[in-house]
């Protein structure tokens, strides 16, 4: 039986490397053995995983059967008022939402935003096409939809380029919600004086903002680091 | 129905029985790539045929009552059903302790392999522990090798399979050994990792270390400590000297130990009965010798291994079952809760896993026909080395699972052993 030069572990008669450090085995006397010597068998099972397309089926069926039922008693009943509008917009949303993901073989981030944003988009839409109430749609829902397409893309985008440590993620997390909790409030300043929206974005913003700074100083301050990564494990 | 007119006592004339305190967690750890499994195996000295094998296993069966059983969901709790069907013999594959297919198992929570002179159990960690297992495999390899002819007797591991199972081998020991109104502490700290590039799913490294049992009792004597003690030291110190050169922030290093709880009560339960001490060690107290280290490890095993510490724990767990409120919840409710619990708390409370099934004991005639005996935990979601260690005669295997591409921690803790002047004879199916 060889031994490893490098761990002097000894190793069984088939191994052409050391598993522990990987070093070559020379045995030039021995004769080479072949795989059926192997003290593992060659043969893996990979057991077969739930096809992920199975899943999108069966949400597809359960969101297609209300849309389907609706459609025909709205038009057997009440043909003039298009109700059924919403439970099919409502499904379509969900679809796309849930049953969307489990169609690609791998998950894509990026591609699944932008369907993501669209779709709400279009949902909201139908809403305002049938209801005609006011502006909103176009001042409010629409700027926000794309505000959370480019949030959506941009943590998408910091979490996927390398991993980064949990105090990075938490500060990209809360700079993003300063960043969007932000803009949303210069939104509704600009389009809406609700005294409420305004108390709530501002809130969420400086809270944030806060979190953000402490963290970007535990960052800086190698003492508060340590303090921090001690008490709370980032 | 085999079961009803003979293990009626058994299973107190229903068809079905309660999962164990520490089985009910399992189920709910389930992923669907991982599980948690237990492989014990017997390396024979004769190539094994499978037809005498399905013979031998139809043969001990109904000594094992409570091996004959399928998981199924209550509206509560998962519960066990008798199982009538026969277990499946498999050729063994490279990539092991893999998730049961129930489907492929013809039901059942275990699944037999070979593969040359290789005899494997491999079972859910719901249906028993590593002591279940030893005994199951133990008894269907001397059944085995009384069909080829050898004259084998009943003993140690080895159970008679002529005689009625007992009541005690299907009892839940934590309830019945549980001390009322004791606490044990659950609050454990995040501690440090060695991590690395994953392997694909359902594929682990696995390396077997061969040891000479007098040579490991040699080098134990000399430290004054078990053989659990020394090498959950050499683990602790490898893992310092890990983290010590990644020069970050230096957690705690903690060894999980599953313990065999059988050796403290009077339980003969072939369920499970064993509880994880967590030995825990804190860099920032200062450097610490091998010395230091085996003083330490021995000083915690010895003072927390014991029957009142071990009672506090049962009651901590028994305590949270019998909860008024847990009990109402819907099972759906429990696995999610379970689930993230598991995933909070667990792995990460644990830097890595050490457990040693101790000596087989086997009737004397049948030692010649075994070389050695492997105990293997299924590869952990987060922890690298995952090990599980088995002696007979003298022949000591650690069996090591690691779901990571780096062999670092193997290698690192096999050149400390041949370093201590352990030879270490190497297997693995990295090749």
């Amino acid at each position: 039986m060889p031994y490893c030069v490098n761990c002097g572990v000894k190793l069984d008669d088939f191994t052409p490397k050391c598993p522990l450090c990987m070093t070559d085995v020379f045995r030039p006397q021995v004769e080479e053995k072949t795989s059926v010597d192997s003290p593992f068998p060659i043969k893996t099972d990979i057991p077969e995983q739930k096809k992920r397309k199975y899943t999108s089926v069966i949400i597809s069926v359960l969101l297609l059967l209300p849309s389907v039922v609706s459609l025909v008693v709205n038009y057997l009943l009440s043909p003039q008022t298009p109700w059924s509008a919403y439970v099919v917009s409502t499904s379509i949303l969900l679809w796309v939402l849930f049953a969307l993901p489990f169609m690609f073989k791998k998950i894509r981030p990026y591609l699944l935003i932008v369907l993501d944003a669209t779709a709400i988009a279009a949902y909201a839409s139908v809403f305002f096409v049938l209801v005609h109430s006011g502006e909103w749609f176009l001042k409010i829902f629409i700027p926000l939809d794309i505000l959370s397409l480019a949030t959506g893309l941009f943590l998408a985008g910091f979490f996927k380029s390398k991993k980064h440590s949990k105090l990075h993620s938490l500060m990209a997390i809360f700079g993003t919600i300063t960043a969007f909790s932000g803009i949303t409030e210069l939104i509704l300043l600009f389009t809406s004086h609700n005294i409420i929206f305004d108390c709530i974005s501002i809130s969420i913003a400086v809270t944030s903002f806060i979190l953000f700074m402490l963290l970007a100083i535990a960052d800086k301050n190698k003492h508060f680091k340590i303090w921090l990564t001690k008490n709370f494990y980032l | 129905m085999r079961f009803l007119d003979t293990h009626k006592h058994i299973f107190n004339g229903r068809d079905w029985l309660k999962l164990d305190n520490a089985a009910k967690v399992f189920p709910a750890q389930n992923t669907k790539t991982w599980s948690n499994i237990i492989r014990y195996s017997l390396n024979l000295t004769e190539e094994i045929n499978p037809e005498i094998l399905e013979k031998a296993l139809k043969d001990i069966l109904p000594r094992f009552p409570s091996m004959c059983v399928e998981i199924k969901r209550g509206f509560f709790w998962y519960y066990f059903q008798y199982n009538n069907r026969t277990p499946v013999i498999l050729e063994d594959t490279r990539n092991q302790c893999i998730p049961i297919k129930y489907s492929e198992s013809n039901r059942f929570l275990f699944k037999i392999y070979y593969y040359k002179k290789r005899l494997s159990i491999e079972a859910f960690h719901a249906l028993t522990d590593g002591y279940g297992c030893e005994v199951f495999l133990n008894t269907l390899a001397a059944q085995y090798l009384r069909y080829l002819g050898h004259n084998i007797s009943c003993g140690g591991s080895v159970f008679d399979i002529t005689e009625k199972p007992k009541q005690c081998e299907l009892e839940d020991s934590f309830v019945k050994n549980a001390t009322p109104g004791a606490k044990a502490s659950r609050s454990k700290p995040n501690v440090y990792h060695r991590t690395g590039e994953k392997q694909p799913a359902f594929c682990s490294h696995i390396i077997l270390g061969y040891m000479p049992v007098d040579k490991i009792k040699e080098l134990c004597k000399k430290y004054s400590a078990t053989i659990t003690e020394f090498f959950t030291a050499v683990l602790v110190d490898i893992y310092l000297d890990f983290q010590k050169r990644e020069e970050k922030k230096q957690k705690e290093i903690s060894i999980q130990i599953p313990v065999n709880s059988r050796n403290q009560f009077d339980s003969q339960t072939l369920r499970n009965f064993s509880v994880c001490y967590s030995f825990r060690l804190d860099p920032s107290l200062g450097e610490y010798t091998f010395e230091e280290i085996i003083r330490q490890v021995s000083l915690y095993l010895r003072y927390v291994n014991n029957p009142k510490t071990l009672g506090a724990m049962f009651s901590s767990n028994v305590k949270l079952e019998t909860f008024p409120l847990m009990r109402i919840i819907p099972l759906v409710i429990k696995d999610l809760a379970i689930g993230i619990s598991y995933a909070l708390t667990a792995e990460s409370t644990t830097t890595a896993l050490f457990t040693n099934l101790g000596k087989v004991v086997l009737p004397p005639e049948m030692y010649q026909f075994v070389e050695s005996c492997i105990l293997m935990p299924s590869p952990g979601l987060l922890n690298g080395g995952r090990m599980g260690a088995v002696s007979v005669g003298n022949t000591f295997t650690i069996a090591v699972a690691n779901c990571y591409n780096d062999t670092d921690i193997e290698r690192a803790f096999f050149s400390k052993l041949v370093e201590m002047g352990i030879p270490v004879e190497i297997e693995s199916n990295l090749f």
